[in-house]
């Protein structure tokens, strides 16, 4: 049975064209669901929600915690990929710290690792150099030739292995400071780095509409249904039920951006009036009331930062760490 | 000096055909109570905007006139320095809030004004106190509930150190308990801190024990100034404009004998004028013989019904054990405060969600939650914001939008009505090219209304059908929903918090309080539990307040207006 489904699969045309489009397609499927059966339409409300806690990450100076991903993001551009998964790992001890609810790790855990996955995948079907031949572990048939690639590489997948290692990085140390820090306290540590106010009111719009704008998302898809408009999912077996299906989803997205874009100009215009009536923009120099005076817990933080971007220079002072690709 | 003097104001929106306001002019003392009245469209919301600065410097138009506050002409200052001395509070608490937690909200106004860190810290401190909101201060805002969030508008407007508050309909989007505490929040900033209110408000019955002065507005002028107890001595004007006359002064009217030309304007001064003569006597006699509520016809099978249902999200338990019904061609009403369970209940219903546990039915079958385009062949769901039942660019396609958009396999199944039937029903023929977004707020309300109707329903529910309404518009969307029932044999289930529309229209109501049926039956009834329906973050009009009062707080049922409680007070032998 076996050789005869390889003998099948990978020695026929109709067999390496089936296997050649399930993986073309499988991941860029699969992955939207994942992250919408792992978040969901309700979970994207609070993606990036400050969650209190009494935890010294909380605590620490947010001017710290802005630099931090800054900091990471820039240091993992310079490692090589040994050394990325070995700054992930440094990534991790503050959600240790932390402690996060399962529903925002549950969040989290998808938005590190959807991005990832999706890298590697692309990456295996398109970083493919010219003498990449003997790497190719899947070659397309004729039949796939306008994929314009040849095939399934191992360079490619360890390629954007090593790519994904950056992104995870990246995310991670952005995320803590979201998931920590009080937004008014991101734009005081951006004013204390001299960002101009509108980009800090910018942010705080954008964060405080977000939730709105996904709860008015989820009406509109309800009242089309309620209207008649048949967004019923089929079950996973009714394979031809579901071409129909997705085309239905899509062709929400122009019927519901009118009113969603009508909504959000009424309501971002009376936001607009209120910033000015608040003397927004008024004074060159606005002062805070925040205050925020270096603790230990800062200081150790201050030390563990500097120790990693040290540590990192000394790596590749000495070439052991520097990124090869 | 008064605070604001408005001299010979005229303001016309860019392409109107016609001015918002004509010849404005007035003055409001400092530290005096000003209710704005009129119907939708009058030009009391432009007023406000003229009087907080942002006409013209932010919505433009063509504007005459001068306002002044104190002897410095408003148009000479920057919005920002206007926003120091009159600072305006908007509808909706959600987008007029600009951080997400309630210290960086109030502070922002004064960082703006880049004040030293402990004058910041001064005023945060003192617009909290005033708004009875200290403790809330290291909270997130999205936790808070709308009449707390509403008061952290307040608060953020007072730490700009304003002397007046211009408000604008603050207590539309708020439950009865909301409402109350904002207006109980107005009322402590008016008569302990001597701030200048201006109110623009169509829930006047609540708020007109307070007011020291009302200006009713009628297209663009105003046609009334007077105190409260003399504003309503030409009430035949208020009712010709759609503005609710309170229910105090209407008895008033009707009973001259008692009232003797003195107007009351609360529960109170009527009870006090009332509860020693013969009225009262009759009142008390009648209460003695009434007859119990009459139990409901169960032999039909209900419309709808929840059997044990329980519903959670994370930890919180949402509906509790909920076995209610709901009877064909009944109008039920459901109250309760905000959060307690009242959407969930529908949406229940619906099938927009499943149940934690627990079986909900249209008739005989069991309701599937995410099967919304099936269910909606039975039950129709009327949303709160009418905005956000319209998707297409013309009143036509609006209502054949469901039709256009069913599987090809459901087309089979034809409209009930037709196009023009349609039109007709929601009195919208002349419009039927017209753009949904053009109509006015009651036309969209009745053009999502007639989309829904396309399915032909059988069950309606309505989540808030007339919030954001004055009173003669709200009346009319209720009347016209009234006929249609009366023709074509719905089942409605409200969602309100407007308990005159529940008192006017609602065969049954039922008051839902954290998360469980608290009571159950006709509103006569219910309304006669005033403590206990205060309990459930509840307030029945003021005619329902005064009849339980009379009767010693033991009134078996009370009445539901002005009307019917007359024909209460009079000796029961000289009823037929």
């Amino acid at each position: 049975m076996i050789p005869a489904l390889t003998q099948f699969f990978f020695h026929t045309l109709l067999g390496r064209t089936i296997v050649g489009y399930f993986l073309f397609f499988s991941v860029p499927t699969i992955l939207p669901t994942v992250l919408i059966l792992l978040i969901g339409v309700k979970g994207l409300r609070h993606l990036f929600s400050y969650e209190p806690h009494p935890t010294v990450i909380h605590k620490l100076d947010p001017r710290l915690k802005v630099l931090y991903p800054f900091t990471i993001g820039l240091v993992s551009v310079f490692l090589n990929w040994n050394f990325v998964f070995l700054l992930l790992a440094f990534t991790l001890i503050p959600w240790i710290l932390v402690r996060p609810s399962q529903r925002r790790i549950r969040v989290v855990l998808a938005l590190v690792l959807t991005p990832a996955i999706g890298l590697v995948w692309s990456q295996g079907l398109f970083y493919i150099t010219k003498n990449d031949a003997a790497h190719v572990l899947f070659y397309f048939p004729p039949t796939l030739s306008w994929y314009g690639t040849p095939g399934l590489s191992s360079t490619g997948l360890l390629y954007g292995l090593q790519q994904a290692g950056r992104v995870m990085v990246a995310t991670s140390s952005s995320l803590i400071l979201l998931l920590t820090t009080k937004p008014s306290e991101i734009i005081w540590a951006f004013y204390q780095f001299r960002m101009p106010p509108a980009v800090g009111l910018a942010f705080t719009a954008a964060l405080r509409y977000l939730p709105q704008l996904i709860e008015r998302m989820t009406v509109l898809l309800q009242v089309m249904q309620i209207r008649g408009y048949d967004l019923t999912r089929p079950r996973w077996w009714q394979l031809h039920l579901w071409p129909n299906y997705i085309a239905r989803v899509f062709a929400t997205i122009p019927i519901v951006t009118v009113p969603l874009l009508i909504g959000s100009l009424r309501s971002t215009s009376v936001m607009a009036l209120v910033a000015d009536a608040r003397a927004f923009g008024a004074k060159p120099n606005p002062t805070s009331l925040q205050e925020h005076p270096l603790t230990i817990n800062d200081r150790i933080a201050i030390s563990a930062l500097a120790s990693v971007v040290l540590i990192t220079l000394l790596l590749i002072v000495f070439h052991i760490g520097n990124r090869t690709a | 000096m008064p605070d604001i003097r408005v001299d010979n104001l005229s303001f016309t929106y860019p392409g109107a055909s016609s001015p918002a306001l004509k010849k404005i002019s007035l003055s409001v003392p400092q530290g005096e109570f000003l209710l704005l009245a009129g119907p939708s469209g009058c030009g009391k919301s432009t007023l406000a905007l003229a009087l907080a600065g942002l006409i013209p410097t932010r919505i433009s138009g063509s504007l005459r006139g001068k306002i002044y506050f104190g002897d410095k002409d408003t148009r000479t200052l920057d919005i920002h320095e206007i926003a120091q001395s009159i600072g305006m509070v908007f509808q909706n608490p959600d987008e007029q809030l600009i951080h997400l937690d309630v210290e960086a909200e109030v502070a922002f106004g004064p960082e703006n004004l880049a004040l030293p860190r402990t004058e910041i810290a001064h005023r945060v401190e003192a617009s909290l106190h005033y708004t009875g909101m200290d403790q809330f201060r290291k909270q997130e805002i999205f936790a808070l509930s709308g009449g707390q969030k509403q008061r952290i508008a307040i608060a953020a407007t007072l730490a700009m150190q304003s002397r007046v508050l211009v408000l604008d309909e603050p207590t539309s989007d708020l439950d009865p308990v909301g409402t109350q505490d904002v207006l109980r929040v107005l009322r402590t900033l008016n008569t302990q801190y001597h701030m200048t209110i201006v109110l623009v408000e169509h829930k006047i019955d609540e708020i007109i024990p307070w007011v020291d002065r009302v200006l009713l507005m009628d297209q663009g002028r105003i046609v009334i100034d007077k105190p409260p107890r003399q504003a309503f001595s030409e009430s035949a004007l208020w009712h010709n404009l759609g503005v609710a006359v309170p229910q105090m002064v209407q008895l008033a009217h009707a009973l001259p004998d008692v009232f003797q030309g003195q107007t009351p304007l609360s529960v109170d001064e009527t009870y006090e004028a009332l509860h020693n003569t013969h009225y009262a006597q009759s009142l008390l006699q009648r209460n003695d013989i009434l007859i119990p509520p009459q139990t409901p016809n169960f032999s039909t099978i209900p419309a709808l019904s929840w059997e044990r249902v329980d519903l959670t999200y994370d930890k919180k338990q949402v509906l509790k054990h909920i076995t209610m019904h709901v009877m064909p061609q009944e109008w039920l009403a459901i109250v309760g405060a905000n959060g307690s369970g009242k959407t969930s209940l529908a949406s229940l219903a619906m099938g927009l969600q499943s149940p934690t546990s627990g079986v909900i039915r249209h008739h005989d079958k069991i309701v599937e939650a995410g099967q919304l385009s099936r269910q909606a062949q039975k039950i129709a769901y009327l949303f709160q914001a009418a905005d956000n039942m319209l998707f297409t660019a013309s009143v036509e396609e609006e209502l054949l939008f469901g039709v256009k958009h069913q599987k090809k396999r459901q087309n089979t199944a034809a409209m009930h009505f037709t196009l023009e039937q349609l039109l007709e029903i929601v009195d919208l023929t002349s419009y039927r090219k017209s753009n949904p977004f053009h109509l006015s707020h009651g036309q969209r309300k009745r053009l999502a209304l007639g989309a829904l109707l396309t399915r032909y329903p059988e069950v309606l529910i309505l989540d808030e059908p007339t919030t954001g309404q004055d009173e003669g518009h709200a009346n009319a969307f209720l009347q016209f929903l009234q006929q249609l029932r009366e023709l074509n044999k719905f089942t409605y289930m409200m969602i309100t918090h407007h308990m005159d529309a529940v008192a006017r229209y609602a065969s049954r109501m039922l008051v839902i309080k954290d998360g469980q049926v608290f009571m159950d039956g006709p509103p006569e009834y219910v309304f006669a539990h005033v403590d206990a329906l205060a309990s459930a973050g509840i307030l029945p009009m003021p005619i329902a307040q005064l009849h339980s009062r009379l009767c010693n707080d033991r009134a078996q049922r009370v009445s539901l207006n002005v009307k019917s409680f007359l024909q209460s007070l009079q000796p029961l032998e000289v009823l037929p």
